[in-house]
Formats: C-alpha cells, structure tokens, sequence
C-alpha cells in the first residue's frame, strides 16, 4: 500500500480513534505509524475533521421541535393503543391455530419440532449477523451454492425489490439453512430462512407463528422447501412480501 | 415503552437528527417535519426493537429513509458545480475552523455535492463508522470511503472560500460539465 492509497483508506477514519480496531484500516494506519509524513497527514486530518464536527455539533435544533415531537409522539401512541386490543386478539388467535396446527395434525417424516425453531432465531442472533455482503441476490446465490446451502429457491417478489444485504449459512438440526438479509423501502430490516425439507407440521401451504423471540414469523413451504420471513415489523408486512 | 424513556431518546438523539435532517433538506421547517416525523415513526414502532444499542441506527436509516421516500421528490435542490481549482488549496488549520459559526460550516456541508454529502455529514455528525453508513445508505463500503474522501476534498474547497471572505462562484451544473470534467 503507497502514502496515497493509505491516505483514501484513512479519510475513512474518525477523529476520536474509534476506527483503531478496524481491521479493514488497521493497514493503513500502521503505515502511518511508521511514516512520519504520512503521520503528519494524518495529525492534521483528524484534527481538522474534529473541529469540523465540533462546529456542525454546535448546531442546536430549536427547542419548538422538541416539543412538537414529544406532542407528536404521545398522539400516535394514543393511536396505537387504541389499535391494541385488536391486535391482541389476533396474536391470540395465531398462537391458538399453531397450537392446534401442532397437537392435531399427522406428521409425516421426521418432523421439527416447533419449539426448536427458537433455537434456529436464537442461533441467528449470534456472531454476526451475515457471513458475506452482497448487494445482488445472484452473488447470494452463488456464494450458498458454493457452501453446499439451499441456493435454488423462488424468492417472494416482495423481496426481488428489496435491497439485499448478505447472507449466512447457519448449521440448524442437522441441516443447513440459508439466511438472506433484506432492507425492505419502510426502513424495516427482514430475515428469510430457507430449510431445505417440509417436515414441519402444517395444515396446507402455510404455518403462522406469532412473536416468537422478539420477532414476527411469517412460514410457508414450496416444493420441499420451507421458509420462514422474520423480522421487528408488523405482521402484514411479512404477509404483504409473502403474499406478493 | 415509558415516556420517561421515549423523552430520553428524543433527549439523546433529536439534535443530531435535526441536523441530519437539516444537511439532507436545507431547510429549518423541512428538516423540523422530517426530525418530528422520525420519532412519530419510533413511538409507534420502536417498541419492536429489542436491541438498544441499534436505535441510533434505526433513527438515522428512518430518518434518510423518510427523506427519500416522502422529501427528496419535494425538494428542487439548485445544482452547483464546484469549480475546478488549478492551484492546490491552502491547508485549512483546525483553528480556522473553530473560527467559524456552526451555521457556516453547515452552509459549506449542504453545498457539496449530494452523492457525498449524506455520507460526509453521518461521519461528522454522531461519528458513524464508514461501516455504518454504508448500512444507513445501503451502499458498499469501498464507495462510501470514496465518498468521504471525496466529499471531504469539496467541503475543505467550501471551507476555504469561506474563509477567504468570498462566495466560491456557483455555474449551473450543465455548464460546469460542459466546462469541466466530472468529478466522480
């Protein structure tokens, strides 16, 4: 790495030091721990990126904006509250047509339990959240195929326009599953799980669970896949790129 | 979630997003709409994030994702072009900066050019890593660093002419590419 790439990867640094530990610059600023030139560039950098953000933060937004936040704020929570009650009921209403899903239905194969799917959003929650970054579902494709993960499967076209973020494999019952990372356009950040297999119980085509650790679930199986679409979002959005 | 908290949060974040807001919009009732309407969207939905340590990452990407979806269509942003200079500019001191009003240095940020700007004002403002800007705005981290390095080129040429006392003078931007190559 030359002075000149080392300076690119630098203007990348912030000037409280935060980025020491970062391995992707830790190069870059080993080279100007060595390079007295380089060192004062980058003295010089970081203190005039920190008076710039000292003088951006002296910015002070008016206090009329805190007040109508806070008075925004409790109207839409009156607003959600006076929703409550209904989601409530249709929670329980979920919950009760899984329970009877389950404890009714004949199973064939060897079934998953449904308690261990916990297990598999547990598991998804640890390390980090995604092995490889991708902004294209093709290089998704390519990189759970070379990891021997399910890789040929119909994505919902609610989520072919959403923007893909990566993905990981995560080893779940003996078998792997396949996690891809979407920013949907409302902001929200979804999970689909694709497993390989159909043995869990379902009544047709699809198994709804509700707010399990945390999260909306929306199942569903196709061709001897099953995918699960999880995330900290309503329900009906989950639906909605089901559904599309 | 308690008031007590949702007040802490507003507390903690609603300046740093006002001036999100504000390098976004260019405007103090805008940037105003767009902060209020932030946390509308927390006090319905924020409840549903279980991490803490994820709500200044979710009130930013809310924040640019509102701008984008609902503001950036309302806005007719003038289009500068930033003359090329012939000459390297002076090195801009620390101490010159600090010389200067807040406002100034804002008025500087929201005329670099829009590609860099959101990601030059996430690293000033609340320190974002470039890893989580390339998050917020969706991007791949080699074009956020390529937007930092570049964005923070244009802002020190804005700095400087404010420094100098000067205007830098502003060419429609058909003109400036007519005149000049493009800078990215």
């Amino acid at each position: 790495m030359n002075n000149d790439e080392a300076k690119f990867y630098l203007c990348a640094c912030r000037p409280g030091g935060g980025d020491a530990d970062d391995p992707a610059l830790r190069e870059a600023l080993d080279q100007a721990s060595r390079d007295p030139s380089l060192r004062a560039w980058f003295r010089a950098e970081s203190e005039l990126d920190a008076a710039i953000a000292g003088r951006l933060r002296s910015i002070r937004a008016p206090l009329e904006v805190r007040a109508a936040v806070l008075a925004g704020a409790h109207a839409s929570r009156r607003g959600r509250t006076w929703r409550w009650p209904g989601w409530w009921a249709l929670a329980a209403g979920i919950i009760l047509l899984g329970v009877l899903t389950v404890s009714l239905l004949p199973k064939s194969g060897e079934p998953v339990a449904v308690a261990s799917l916990n297990e598999l959003i547990r598991l998804s929650g640890t390390g980090p959240h995604v092995d490889a970054r991708f902004a294209e579902t093709a290089g998704i494709r390519d990189w759970l195929r070379s990891r021997n993960a399910p890789h040929e499967f119909p994505l919902p076209t609610g989520l072919a326009q959403a923007a893909a973020q990566g993905c990981r494999v995560i080893e779940w019952e003996g078998r792997k599953v396949a996690m891809l990372c979407f920013h949907l356009d409302s902001g929200e950040h979804v999970d689909l799980f694709v497993i390989e297999g159909n043995d869990f119980p379902v009544t047709a085509d699809q198994l709804e669970l509700a707010n399990m650790a945390g999260r909306r679930i929306v199942a569903w199986q196709s061709a001897g896949t099953t995918f699960l679409l999880t995330g900290e979002t309503y329900r009906e959005t989950l639906e909605a790129i089901r559904r599309i | 979630m308690p008031d007590a908290s949702f007040e802490q949060i507003v507390e903690r974040w609603y300046d740093p997003l006002y001036r999100f807001a504000l390098s976004l919009t260019r405007g103090d009732s805008l940037a105003a709409d767009l902060t209020q309407d932030t946390f509308c969207i927390w006090a319905e939905r924020g409840h549903q994030l279980r991490d803490n340590s994820k709500v200044k990452s979710w009130l930013f990407t809310t924040l640019y994702r509102e701008f984008t979806r609902s503001y950036r269509q309302a806005i007719r942003h003038p289009h500068y072009g930033i003359e090329q200079h012939e000459h390297e500019l002076p090195p801009i001191q620390p101490a010159q900066v600090d010389a200067l009003d807040g406002q100034t240095v804002l008025d500087a940020l929201c005329r670099v050019d829009e590609n860099y700007r959101s990601a030059l004002t996430l690293f000033y403002i609340e320190e974002h890593s470039y890893r989580e800007i390339a998050d917020l705005l969706e991007i791949p981290i080699g074009t956020v660093m390529s937007r930092l390095a570049r964005g923070k080129e244009q802002l020190r040429s804005l700095l400087a002419d404010a420094l100098a006392g000067d205007k830098r003078t502003v060419i429609p931007l058909g003109k400036a590419r007519e005149n000049t190559s493009p800078t990215s």
